[in-house]
């Protein structure tokens, strides 16, 4: 589990990127953590996994203090950043060398991953395409069986294909002693693979809902004209997309796309509606 | 249960890790360093300019490759944190702060001057082989004699070991706390240092004497003669105590800036 608590951080003496933020995530879910570029997602992440430390407040993974980056910690939490430098060695050699920091590496896993992925596991690393690179990382974390797994825009440099086989291997992945972070502002990506979503906006965690409390809230339709009932408009070709209160008979699946476009709209309704009906 | 601080099991990987990860530059940096003199001793060899048990070209060695070696290693140590994209994972492994710098100051200050005594060995062996296919003549070339050229050659090593050892560990500081040019930036930065910590000295000795030659009117030149200090003498106990406490400051600096890296 991932406890922050009282968090406060800024990048040098700019304001408060984070100011006193109050989150948790729990173990057995993936996590959507959405938001618009530059509102601090890649930070929480790196606060997380103990690459910065807060100026206040508390980070915990597992119950260990993030900013002392203890090995124990350190076992049980694996990163895929955005960016990131390879060494130049083959991939499994990278496997080799560095799987064994972790006590269950799972080596013929991590070969399985990569055959998933159609990756050939004697190509050598700094020869990979963005794309390999990244899906190299991904099947490398998951054979860490690291539990708890951050991925930071997991999808960029993916084609298509890849992006499903990435959907299917991580809700694949999942397991009660697992908990997954996907950091994205490409929320289509990770429609269908995602079980709660977490908004941040300006250091704000704005939305912190799980999918099934959303699709019994709220319904996402189409409409030919706006009734005044509606949470969030927006015009399309021949009519309007909506979210609607759910009426209580109806739902419908949960478009994270203009859920988070009405989230980040400023004095949403949305919010709160959702706010006030906790 | 394991401990967080030091495991030798860990410390091994992180060192197997390490090594796997320097081999390739250490034997670039070997190759562009022993290479002149390689080239020389041969030439040497069929000029005879180089003779056998030629002392000085093996001090020159010892003096003056080997620490360029090591200085240039310890300053290119730590490379993963030249770049954000590398350090994040170096700083993510399972290791903790202290196996992490362990390794690192092994590989520099243990195996890198091992290594380089052994390609010298390896050069002087190759030399005594060559000149006896090429000129017939046995030649014993073997630079561990300088080890056995009495007491005043030793004092002498003794004192140079640790003025390169206090180098070497702010270079070794250097390359943990700089992300950049980090090399370049520590030779700034100990210069700065440097000339201000020799101004502050200066001033300060200046200061002494003038009390002494105009309140207690004490005969300065004399006392110049009694303590004839010489801050460029390496053997001399002030310098060494000199070089003593930046080892430790240095290395202590170097754990400690591993532990609050950030990217």
């Amino acid at each position: 589990m991932i406890a922050i608590q009282n968090l406060k951080f800024r990048y040098g003496k700019q304001a408060w990127l984070f100011d006193d933020l109050n989150t948790k995530f729990e173990m057995g879910k993936i996590y959507g953590l959405l938001g618009r570029n530059g509102a601090g997602k890649t930070t929480l992440l790196k606060l997380i996994s103990g690459l910065r430390y807060a100026h206040q407040g508390r980070v915990e993974v597992a119950g260990y203090d993030s900013r002392r980056r203890l090995p124990d910690m350190l076992q049980k939490i694996f990163m895929v950043p955005e960016q990131f430098r390879l060494p130049g060695m083959k991939a499994v050699e990278y496997a080799n060398l560095y799987g064994c920091f972790y006590q269950k590496f799972d080596f013929d896993g991590f070969a399985g991953l990569m055959e998933e992925f159609e990756l050939d596991i004697q190509e050598k690393l700094t020869e990979m395409s963005y794309g390999k690179k990244k899906k190299f990382l991904i099947s490398f974390g998951l054979a860490t069986n690291a539990e708890v797994l951050l991925l930071d825009e997991p999808t960029n440099g993916l084609d298509i294909p890849a992006k499903m086989k990435f959907r299917k291997i991580m809700a694949k992945s999942l397991t009660n002693n697992r908990l997954v972070v996907i950091s994205t502002h490409q929320v289509k990506d990770i429609e269908g693979l995602i079980d709660h979503v977490k908004f941040i906006d300006k250091g704000r965690i704005i939305l912190d809902k799980s999918l099934d409390e959303l699709a019994d809230k709220l319904v996402f339709t189409t409409v030919s004209d706006l009734t005044g009932q509606e949470l969030y408009s927006q015009k399309i070709f021949g009519g309007w997309q909506v979210i609607l209160p759910a009426s209580g008979q109806s739902s419908s699946m949960v478009d994270l796309e203009i859920l988070f476009t009405a989230a980040i709209a400023k004095d949403s309704k949305l919010l709160n509606f959702l706010n006030s009906k906790n | 249960m394991k401990s967080n601080f030091f495991n030798f099991n860990r410390f091994v990987l992180q060192l197997k890790r390490d090594v796997a990860i320097y081999y390739k530059i250490a034997l670039i940096l070997y190759s562009i360093i022993v290479l002149p003199f390689l080239i020389k001793l041969f030439l040497g060899m069929f000029s005879f300019k180089v003779l056998p048990m030629d002392m000085e070209f093996q001090k020159s060695i010892f003096f003056k490759v080997l620490p360029l070696v090591v200085f240039i290693f310890s300053a290119f140590s730590f490379r993963d944190f030249r770049s954000d994209l590398s350090a994040q994972f170096y700083l993510m492994l399972p290791v903790s702060h202290f196996e992490k710098f362990l390794s690192m100051w092994v590989i520099v200050f243990v195996l890198n001057p091992i290594a380089t005594v052994i390609a010298f060995y390896v050069i002087d062996v190759v030399f005594v082989v060559f000149t006896w296919i090429f000129t017939k003549y046995f030649a014993i070339f073997n630079i561990f004699h300088i080890f056995q050229a009495g007491s005043i050659e030793f004092t002498l090593l003794k004192a140079t070991f640790i003025k390169y050892l206090a180098f070497m560990t702010i270079f070794f500081a250097g390359a943990a706390s700089f992300k950049k040019d980090a090399w370049l930036k520590t030779l700034l930065v100990s210069f700065v240092i440097s000339f201000a910590l020799v101004i502050v000295l200066s001033l300060t000795v200046f200061a002494y004497i003038s009390l002494l030659k105009h309140i207690w009117n004490i005969d300065t030149y004399q006392i110049s003669l009694a303590y004839n200090v010489n801050p460029f003498d390496d053997t001399s106990w002030y310098s060494q105590l000199v070089y003593a406490v930046g080892i430790v400051v240095f290395t202590a600096l170097a754990y400690f800036k591993i532990i609050e890296k950030e990217v």
